[in-house]
């Protein structure tokens, strides 16, 4: 198993190189360089002699390869302003407190395989201090905001990339979670609902709307909720249920703070006014995927001779659905929501972009359009990583959950 | 006698030996796919749009045409109906030589091939854009004004949009970049999948890692990230031939790139098992080659999950590159596609015409349905352990 994560984490590694190798060369073989709009500006010529000694814009592309790469993996301390342009400094001894941080993270992971117990309060233990080790070091690596990796400085004057996307993915996480949260909580009852009523008018008006729904792009999904939602109800019932832009209202920190600091009521009910159709459009066609599989996934368990033998033995339906079926049928879910990620990021991509969502999705977007290489090659190999990282948890969650799996 | 019965009728008559006429897999496979009802309209569907979008710009006026007369408003209205209910013909003939029970492969064949020569030949509305602007003729009325935002009436069955122009001439073109981008995705998908997963599952050691690290590779990209960059380098990138630089041709290769992955998995997966299969084994020991091996004995049983996933691939590309227009990545205005009608029609949708963002949203939908639909039903027919008597 052990062996196997880390031939897995091999392998990623590799592909997140191939990653950035594609997009950097795309980026060079484009033609024009990447600071044609800085060059608008008269005022920006040291700033551009500056970028192109930073990033050797100058040099061939197989060197600033590799002097973006290894900026890449540079750890540096707290940005400085420096005239018009942010300079990034040299470690100080908090940036030492985050990086040790991070490496016991690692450390704590790579140790807890080595031992062995086999017991299942231990697998538990494990799974949880993982967690906790993880959100504790992030926390001290984040709150600080003392660390950084060299990922460069906007070439749009946004300032470094590493805080711009660090500052854009907490409201993606936001998003994403939410999105995710809702397509299961609505997707895995409706398949479990559909295959107990198999082939009733609920399980295929079901089957029908998942399909129809399958069949829509995201952003139809995100413009009709938003026109029809918020902009034509507003505009016929006189009702304000929804906003369509960004995060927030504008007078957000007026609606008064709860206790401990925690947002209020008014504040909260703000959030999801702005929150809701967002997620619903990115969770829409993962609900129908989730519903369509669990259906499939809870049928397959029906029919199974063990589930014949529970019913055989004259157990109440409700046992045999809820302890015998429920438990198997949920399996194969925990992997596909795993997978699920990417595809969820790819629909914040879009929904942002039209929900106005300060998060990566609307960074990429603008980093696209001005070829502002740094961001758009930091955001590329950030959701690289993550694709790579869920698809190994997917792995394991999935030989933990069903102990048939065997891994060599 | 309906057509299902006939089939039925004729498995009856061969088991009974009233008729020595013998029962082909392909009957087998016809007599199933129109079972299901919703592929079989999916079909006649496709048929249609396909119709429709190849001969696009025979339906629709050409700048300073005087056939038209004043313009594409006036062929609208009669020219509409014409053209559909042509359409509507053409694409029954071509459900029907699709599963007609005669020689159904050969018709089938035929059509097709007649089907692609007009699409090559019509196509030149796609490779040559600037000479081709009958989609972006603004209408005028008697007194010379742009009819702009004009809802659907009479003349303008499906409206015009912000600048003018009319929405079902849009439309029509639009489809031609969804039906690129779906023939090209297709053929790429299929050829890639199976050639690299055929391969790695034929010959296993070395040939079978590095091609299958590679796939891994390919399926580890993020998908629509990647496929942004590209679509935004793409017509500035200096090495590609013009053709791949503007319209739909480029995204297609783009996206057929992006997405063979999984189909190769498939294959390789299909070719593991077959090869261990005892007819197989009887082939070799009969001295038969590897090529005869794998192309005689194995390619044709593993047939039925590259067509079902081929399929349902080409339905995730057509979404893929309305996205990619959408956000301004992909086919470029002036030239009409649905994704990037939708987001036209979007910003015009705000202020009340919601007519371009729903027949642009309305014909993507529709079509990739009907794919999906095709998908299921190929599934359900290419499925050899479902018995012809079954529900």
């Amino acid at each position: 198993m052990f062996a196997y994560i880390i031939r897995r984490l091999v392998y990623g590694v590799v592909t997140l190189f191939a990653l950035s190798l594609v997009v950097f060369l795309l980026i060079q073989f484009s033609g024009g360089s990447p600071l044609d709009r800085l060059k608008l500006n008269p005022r920006m010529q040291p700033v551009i002699a500056q970028l192109t000694e930073l990033w050797g814009l100058d040099k061939p592309w197989y060197e600033q390869y590799f002097i973006w790469l290894r900026n890449f993996v540079t750890p540096v301390d707290v940005p400085a302003q420096e005239g018009l342009i942010v300079v990034l400094g040299k470690l100080g001894i908090r940036s030492w407190v985050a990086i040790a941080a991070a490496v016991a993270a690692v450390g704590y992971t790579v140790a807890l395989f080595f031992v062995k117990v086999k017991a299942n309060w231990w697998r538990t233990f494990r799974a949880f201090s993982i967690i906790l080790t993880w959100l504790i070091a992030f926390w001290i690596i984040k709150s600080r905001i003392v660390f950084a990796l060299n990922w460069g400085i906007s070439f749009r004057g946004d300032g470094p990339v590493w805080d711009n996307i660090f500052g854009a993915a907490g409201n993606t996480f936001r998003l994403g979670a939410t999105a995710l949260l809702l397509a299961l909580i609505v997707g895995i009852p409706l398949g479990i609902y559909q295959a107990i009523k198999q082939y009733s008018f609920f399980d295929q008006l079901g089957t029908m709307l998942s399909f129809i729904t399958f069949s829509t792009p995201i952003f139809i999904i995100g413009v009709m909720l938003q026109l029809i939602l918020a902009l034509y109800m507003e505009r016929w019932t006189g009702v304000k249920l929804f906003y369509v832009v960004g995060m927030t209202s504008s007078g957000y920190e007026e609606l008064g703070r709860g206790l401990f600091g925690l947002p209020s009521l008014a504040q909260l009910g703000d959030v999801i006014q702005h929150l809701t159709l967002p997620a619903i459009s990115i969770a829409a066609i993962s609900m129908a995927g989730y519903s369509r599989f669990q259906r499939a996934s809870m049928l397959e368990v029906m029919h199974s001779d063990y589930l014949r033998t529970a019913k055989a033995k004259g157990l109440p339906r409700r046992t045999v659905v809820v302890k015998h079926a429920l438990r198997n049928a949920l399996i194969p879910i925990v992997t596909l929501v795993s997978l699920d990620v990417a595809f969820i990021i790819g629909g914040a991509i879009i929904t942002e972009s039209i929900f106005g969502w300060p998060g990566v999705g609307r960074l990429y977007i603008g980093a696209i359009q001005s070829i502002d290489y740094p961001t758009i090659m930091a955001v590329v190999m950030a959701i690289g990583a993550g694709v790579v990282v869920m698809n190994i948890v997917a792995d394991i969650l999935y030989g933990v959950l069903d102990p048939r799996v065997r891994y060599d | 006698m309906t057509e299902r019965e006939s089939a039925s009728e004729a498995i009856l008559d061969v088991a009974e030996g009233i008729s020595a006429e013998p029962i082909t897999q392909w009957d087998l496979f016809v007599t199933r796919l129109r079972r299901h009802r919703l592929a079989t309209i999916a079909f006649f569907y496709m048929g249609f749009i396909g119709f429709v979008a190849l001969l696009a710009p025979l339906f629709t006026c050409q700048k300073d045409d005087t056939f038209c007369g004043r313009g594409p408003v006036e062929m609208s209205g009669l020219t509409t109906v014409l053209m559909l209910a042509t359409a509507l013909l053409v694409g029954y003939f071509a459900y029907r030589s699709f599963v007609s029970k005669l020689r159904g492969m050969a018709v089938a064949l035929t059509f097709v091939t007649v089907v692609l020569g007009i699409f090559l030949v019509s196509s030149w509305g796609l490779l040559d854009v600037p000479h081709v602007n009958h989609y972006a003729d603004q209408l005028p009325d008697e007194s010379g004004r742009i009819l702009v935002n004009i809802a659907p009436r009479g003349s303008i069955p499906l409206g015009t949009d912000d600048l003018g122009r009319d929405v079902l001439a849009r439309v029509i073109h639009g489809g031609r970049a969804s039906l690129a981008v779906g023939l090209v995705v297709g053929a790429l998908v299929a050829l890639l999948g199976t050639v690299i997963g055929s391969l790695a599952g034929y010959y296993p050691g070395v040939v079978d890692q590095s091609l299958m690290r590679f796939t891994d590779l390919v399926l580890g990209l993020p998908l629509l990230p990647v496929a942004i960059v590209v679509g935004r380098v793409l017509p500035e990138l200096q090495f590609l031939p013009g053709f791949l630089k503007q319209g739909a041709w480029g995204i297609a290769v783009l996206v057929g790139l992006l997405v063979w992955g999984a189909l190769a998995r498939i294959v390789r997966a299909e070719f593991l098992s077959l090869r261990e299969k005892e007819f197989v084994e009887a082939a070799r020991a009969a001295g038969a080659s590897d090529r005869r091996i794998i192309f005689r004995h194995i390619l044709p049983n593993a047939l039925s999950p590259i067509i079902v996933q081929t399929t349902l691939i080409v339905g995730t590309a057509i979404i893929l590159e309305a996205a990619l227009s959408f956000l301004g990545f992909g086919v470029r205005p002036p030239i009409p596609t649905w994704g990037g009608m939708a987001a036209s029609g979007a910003s015009i949708a705000v202020r009340g015409f919601w007519w371009e963002l729903v027949f642009s949203a309305g014909a993507l939908i529709s079509t990739v349905l009907a794919i999906n639909f095709i998908g299921d039903g190929l599934r359900d027919a290419l499925d050899p352990t479902q018995t012809i008597e079954r529900k």
